[in-house]
């Protein structure tokens, strides 16, 4: 594990930083709390093989940014972190709208990988809650046709012209 | 030797059918079916735009997200495609750049540059007209208020606000109804037209990898293609299903359609692991079963052609004029 560990500090976090303020609008403070904690993501994902450890927001982010901004060199650290076929480091998306997608991603990252990190690094990751039903996107074709929130909307807006039309 | 050129790279792009960037704009992100192929699409000719010129161009803002969508769900396979199109700019223009914060461009110069170049680029070579999926933004921005809302407990304050008014809302939904007949229509015509192009392309490519029969990868590449075509084929079935629902099509046309995508299925399962792992060892047999297996998937594809576009409606509205593909 050592010389996982030493792989992965030396990922050269820059160009990661840079895409976080540009692209995605965090400070710098953020920015580098981000790539710290994904350096630190990255070695419980190794670490840990067998388990499900899905990412906190930020880490999420850094995550991105190191694959679009460094692609090249991602694939190359892929290559000595895991074996050829292993789909360890494969990204995969665990927000909408900032929060979790689905309720079991968020009980897996309350219950596994904020205790990992804590036991690991001594740091709390924050606590981030799951998309609620209301605002998921249900039909799969035409996603105007069933939505209740349409009707919301209209029934508000009806309201606030009948009050406007009555205080009159 | 220019026109060999672009279409190679036309080739090579169209290789990768997308699936994954599609399922993760339509899964993640949260956007429908239709406008995630469409932004697809879109982005393949934008690929296509950087390999011919040879230059960063800004991209629509869906064209963006699937370019990011892209790296990250086939970080591999983009990197060797991008080796192959764009060869001595690869590390140029093969870097996404973030180009837009909330979906507004962060550059005024990208943002000039977008509409006088990358427009008249996507008219002049696709005839094409490049448009954002304003509908969608306005939707987005809108369910992303309500989302947020719902998280922080005013959920309480509309639900007092929408129950009074459930007769307005009764109202409003006839109204949408109505609308929605209308868009069933377009939509279906334009998943349609989808599919109609998407045989084109293919016939394309199957023309010019036939030129060359000791091409090795002509099965692969059928395969692919066959892929490609089916995942606009279900795009299709679901919108049938939807228009189904409206009342727009009988229930035996909509059973008859399901039953064909089943036996379409079953054909390219049952030929999948052969065109994955070809074996050429012997040529005799190869060259048997090769020819069965396209002389099954051209008939196929025929009776296909035969039912999406002969196809009858209910309701007259909806005309499907396509005259269909000629392999």
């Amino acid at each position: 594990m050592e010389k996982i560990k030493k792989i992965i500090d030396s990922i050269n976090m820059d160009k990661i930083i840079s895409y976080l303020q540009e692209g995605e609008g965090l400070t710098y403070a953020e920015a580098v709390t981000g790539s710290e904690q994904y350096k630190n993501y990255l070695y419980l994902l190794i670490k840990y093989e067998s388990e499900e450890i899905p990412p906190s927001y930020l880490i999420q982010k850094a995550w991105e940014a190191h694959i679009i901004s460094c692609l090249d060199e991602y694939i190359k650290l892929k290559k000595h972190l895991v074996e050829e076929n292993s789909d360890r480091l494969d990204y995969k998306e665990y927000f909408r709208h900032k929060k979790f997608i689905t309720k079991t991603s968020h009980d897996i990252y309350e219950e596994i990988t904020k205790k990992l990190y804590l036991n690991e690094f001594g740091e709390k990751l924050p606590t981030i809650p799951y998309l609620s039903v209301v605002g998921k996107y249900k039909t799969p074709v035409l996603r105007t046709t069933k939505s209740l929130s349409y009707y919301f909307f209209l029934a508000a807006l009806t309201a606030v012209i009948i009050i406007l039309i009555f205080k009159r | 030797m220019d026109k060999v050129r672009w279409e190679y790279y036309r080739n090579v792009i169209n290789v990768d059918d997308m699936a994954d960037v599609m399922d993760y704009l339509h899964q993640k992100k949260g956007w429908s079916l239709h406008d995630a192929s469409v932004a697809c699409h879109q982005y393949k000719n934008y690929l296509f735009l950087l390999a011919k010129y040879k230059k960063v161009i800004p991209p629509s803002y869906e064209i963006s997200q699937a370019w990011r969508a892209h790296i990250l769900t086939e970080p591999k396979d983009y990197q060797e495609m991008c080796k192959e199109i764009y060869r001595e700019k690869y590390n140029e223009l093969s870097v996404y750049k973030p180009f837009y914060q909330d979906r507004k461009f962060i550059s005024k110069r990208d943002e000039e540059n977008f509409e006088n170049i990358t427009v008249d680029l996507f008219e002049k070579e696709f005839n094409l007209q490049i448009y954002e999926f304003s509908h969608q933004g306005a939707w987005s921005w809108f369910i992303d208020k309500m989302t947020g809302m719902f998280h922080h407990g005013i959920n309480k304050i509309i639900f007092t606000v929408a129950v009074p008014f459930a007769i307005v809302m009764y109202a409003g939904s006839v109204i949408k109804n109505n609308e929605l007949l209308a868009q069933t229509s377009e939509k279906l015509q334009i998943q349609v037209d989808r599919v109609s192009h998407q045989y084109e392309d293919r016939a394309k490519i199957c023309k010019y990898t036939e030129s060359d029969k000791r091409n090795p990868n002509y099965l692969i590449q059928l395969y692919d293609f066959n892929k490609i075509l089916y995942q606009y084929l279900n795009d299709l079935i679901t919108s049938y299903d939807y228009a189904y629902q409206q009342g727009l099509i009988t229930d035996e046309l909509l059973q008859e359609m399901h039953n064909f995508i089943k036996k379409y299925d079953v054909l390219i399962n049952k030929y999948e692991p052969y065109m994955c792992n070809a074996p050429y060892e012997d040529p005799e047999t190869a060259k048997k079963e090769r020819g069965d297996m396209i002389a099954n998937i051209r008939k196929s594809e025929e009776d296909l052609q035969q039912k999406f576009f002969g196809i009858k409606v209910k309701n007259t509205h909806i005309s499907f004029t396509p005259e269909g593909p000629t392999l």
